[in-house]
């Protein structure tokens, strides 16, 4: 089975055990007894459903553990906004990438010290395949796999807001990326007949401590959820390869709707741009740079406004409690690569979200 | 994996999307229902909080002014009583059965009835009136429903309670919102 299908299949069987899940659970739940409460407790019930509570605030002394399971396809080139074909990119090029998929398993720690302040610790693993096509019409496939980069991060809340249809609160986050993710993957290169570095988007990680700088707006009404978020990645120095990736910039903005105390569905729009490697990797075989457009430092830039969508399911009660789950799947409606580079298809994402 | 596979894939994910979020939508009315329970129970713990004039009627009744989604949310008071008179609730009650039908008044946000005559005409009358709009109080209303954050709160005035002979409990003025 291909790898795409493989993929397919899993979250359909995720989707579909959600939603037989979710009417067992509905059929199962048992109402909260507000006539049985006093007047103190009723002004303390949280009318917004609990769903999209559980989801982005976090009180004081709670924990989340989370595990976010991404899959992306990238297939069919573009230089600029224009689209071309792998025939095209060998006209300039020895070899061109026809396809890359990339698979990312990432665990979140999260704690709330405080209602206002979040520390969060982000470990992943990284798989990618690519595959190639030669001038001479042969192929052939490239792998890596291993640790990521890992992230630390702090939200802070600073200002909160409420109105007579819900809550707005403004924050701010800071963050440090750790360079646990190696620059040094090697893979047998059929060209060279043996194994070499391979080119910047196979390697895992970015050799470098990157600061991340952001800021974050939240809105709540009692079954929406609206915020705003931009981040941006900031290189400071070059790695020990002789280079760094170029400085990033991370914006979304998203719309969920609680469907009732368990379901919820969403909408994000995510604009990234990321600009081009400053310096060249010495481990890099010279010839490869004007080979293979991925191992140009100067065609690694980009521009794209992706769409996601998603749904997720809360479990408010019953043994499974404080659990969530959770899929999406985005779509670039805009790319502007500085290429030619594979283009973005798809994006698949899997979630499971334990608060405790 | 080919383009068209992709694509094809990205379609079927789609429906299988689309045909979910369809079948959740029925569900919508869940969260309005969990509101409307919450407020059924606010207009209860209201009655038992709030000390009306004596009188020999056997029934105490909840009127409810305007289209409101309460559903079956009345139903679990059903056998209860507030100050030992049977409980009944009355909804689409007109604006002539509001002048004498009940003890206490919940008008929603879609009642037809202009809010300023409706408590223009209830003005002395021992009839604990409830909205949910801004400016209530200053219209001569004695408690109104506020969204404050996640919470649902009220601001209670004693001063138009006192006025129709009614006594708010300290523990009601101590939980509600101050009213200036």
């Amino acid at each position: 089975m291909k790898h795409g299908i493989k993929v397919f299949s899993y979250q359909l069987f995720i989707t579909s055990l959600v939603f037989f899940v979710t009417i067992f659970n509905n059929v199962c739940a048992s109402e909260e007894n507000y006539e049985d409460m006093t007047l103190d407790q009723l002004v303390e019930v949280n009318i917004f459903a609990s769903s999209v509570i559980s989801a982005h605030i976090h009180k004081q002394g709670e924990f989340m553990f989370s595990v976010d399971s991404t899959s992306m396809r990238m297939e069919g080139h573009r230089n600029g906004t224009d689209k071309l074909s792998t025939d095209e990119v060998l006209q300039d090029f020895m070899i061109s990438p026809i396809w890359m998929t990339m698979e990312m398993n990432m665990f979140h720690i999260m704690y709330a010290p405080t209602d206002d302040l979040t520390f969060m610790i982000m470990l992943m693993h990284v798989e990618k395949e690519m595959k190639h096509r030669t001038q001479m019409g042969s192929t052939f496939v490239t792998k890596s796999s291993g640790l990521g980069d890992s992230l630390l991060k702090v939200n802070y809340i600073v200002g909160r807001q409420e109105t007579e249809t819900g809550e707005q609160q403004f924050g701010v986050t800071l963050g440090l990326s750790i360079p646990t993710g190696s620059i040094d993957e090697k893979y047998f290169l059929p060209a060279l007949g043996g194994n070499s570095q391979l080119p910047y988007p196979m390697q895992l990680g970015s050799g470098t401590y990157d600061p991340q700088l952001g800021a974050l707006y939240l809105g709540f009404s009692e079954q929406w959820y609206w915020g705003g978020q931009g981040t941006a990645t900031i290189r400071f120095k070059k790695n020990d390869n002789g280079y760094k990736l170029g400085n990033r910039l991370d914006i979304k903005a998203w719309l969920n709707h609680a469907w009732n105390d368990n379901f919820s569905s969403f909408m994000q729009l995510h604009g990234e741009w990321l600009g081009n490697i400053d310096g060249e990797d010495k481990a890099l075989p010279t010839m490869m740079k004007t080979t293979v457009p991925t191992a140009d430092p100067n065609r690694r830039g980009r521009k794209v406004l992706s769409l996601v969508m998603g749904i997720d399911y809360y479990f408010d009660s019953g043994l499974q409690a404080g659990n969530r789950i959770g899929l999406s799947y985005g779509k670039p409606l805009y790319q502007n690569l500085e290429g030619p580079q594979l283009e973005v298809d798809y994006l698949f994402d899997l979630r499971w979200q334990f608060t405790f | 994996m080919t383009r068209e596979q992709a694509s094809n894939l990205t379609r079927i994910f789609l429906s299988v999307l689309g045909a979910t979020l369809l079948l959740l939508h029925p569900q919508y009315a869940f969260a309005t229902e969990k509101e409307y329970r919450l407020k059924a129970a606010f207009l209860y713990q209201f009655s038992k909080l709030t000390k009306w004039p004596e009188n020999i009627e056997p029934t105490f009744t909840i009127g409810i002014v305007g289209d409101a989604p309460f559903g079956n949310a009345f139903d679990k008071y059903s056998d209860r009583k507030v100050h030992n008179k049977t409980l009944i609730i009355k909804t689409q009650v007109s604006l002539n059965e509001a002048l004498s039908c009940c003890q206490l008044l919940y008008i929603t946000p879609l009642a037809k009835q202009p809010v300023e005559t409706l408590l223009a005409q209830l003005q002395g009358k021992p009839v604990l009136t409830v909205g949910e709009r801004s400016g209530f109080i200053q219209l001569g209303g004695m408690i109104n429903f506020v969204q404050k954050g996640t919470k649902q709160k009220f601001e209670a005035s004693r001063y138009s309670a006192e006025r129709a002979g009614l006594q708010f409990s300290s523990r009601l003025l101590q939980i509600a919102i101050p009213v200036k």
